[in-house]
């Protein structure tokens, strides 16, 4: 039987829950781990976990759905020059040009890396205008940011293959999804004395 | 809020969840349980305190929880309604199609 829980599935669940249930909530998962002795159970309780506790936070802080919502349009409708303006670019073509899978690669990494901007951009604004700008959290939003975005144009080259990935580049939900994340995860941070007794 | 009121002293998130599988027979996770105990929280139903941190929880502290007055008012309140609503009623039993 397993004494120790799966230590990324802790990391997740130390970086993503609010400091108010964190060290309860891990505590209790822990104890209940050692119990069973299943990482699959483990797992499981920590996406439900995450997935409630951000559940939670959308409804409370509807600021940032809004902006999110707001962000990704206003990023949808200038995305075309965004990518002409890209497109100009003799050494971008150069990676294109490539035989596949490489040119197939270096296309993903040239949209990744535009995508990621953009949201760095949205996230940075929404830290100003929320008057939050603290160094920790902007760098936790951005890492998040990076690995969702990451996550999700590889999942669409993956699930979309090859000759479909245009299809898959005007889908803009899952990009609203890791800037909601992002402005979440980063505020987690920043939001302190949240976990102060009430007895 | 009964499961709660039923452990007494000892309620903290894992025998809460025990509680609440064995009495209704559904699996309930951690998150949610402490989800709701968060909203029960914020509507000062139930208050909660830092317990000590134990070896087998990886040195992490417990948090126990405890029904206000208000809450075991509330739940009164609940019990009374429901009693009231089922006054009347003939026994539901499932009959065969």
């Amino acid at each position: 039987m397993k004494t120790h829980p799966p230590a990324i599935a802790t990391w997740l669940l130390e970086h993503l829950i609010r400091r108010s249930q964190r060290e309860a909530l891990i505590g209790d998962l822990f104890e209940e781990f050692i119990r069973r002795g299943s990482p699959h159970w483990y797992w499981g309780q920590m996406l439900k976990a995450i997935a409630i506790d951000f559940a939670h936070r959308a409804r409370t802080e509807w600021f940032a759905v809004v902006f999110a919502g707001v962000w990704i349009t206003m990023l949808a409708q200038v995305w075309p020059h965004i990518m002409m303006t890209l497109g100009s670019q003799p050494l971008i073509w150069l990676g294109i040009g490539w035989p596949w899978p490489l040119s197939l690669l270096c296309y993903v990494a040239i949209f990744t890396a535009a995508t990621t901007v953009s949201l760095w951009i949205g996230l940075v604004l929404y830290f100003v205008l929320t008057r939050r700008f603290e160094c920790r959290s902007l760098l936790r939003g951005m890492a998040v940011t990076s690995v969702l975005d990451l996550a999700i144009n590889t999942g669409g080259l993956f699930f979309v293959g090859r000759h479909r990935v245009g299809i898959y580049m005007i889908s803009w939900l899952p990009l609203f999804v890791a800037l909601l994340v992002s402005m979440i995860a980063g505020r987690a941070v920043g939001s302190r004395g949240a976990n102060k007794s009430t007895a | 809020m009964l499961a709660v009121i039923r452990l007494h002293e000892s309620a903290y998130g894992v025998p809460i969840v025990k509680e609440i599988e064995e009495h209704t027979g559904r699996e309930a996770s951690i998150g949610s349980v402490y989800a709701t105990l968060e909203r029960l929280e914020q509507k000062c139903f139930i208050s909660s305190s830092v317990g000590e941190s134990t070896p087998e929880r990886g040195g992490r502290a417990k948090r126990y929880f405890r029904v206000t007055k208000a809450g075991l008012r509330e739940v009164s309140k609940t019990r009374q309604a429901l009693t009231k609503m089922w006054e009347g009623l003939p026994i539901l039993e499932r009959r065969p199609a």
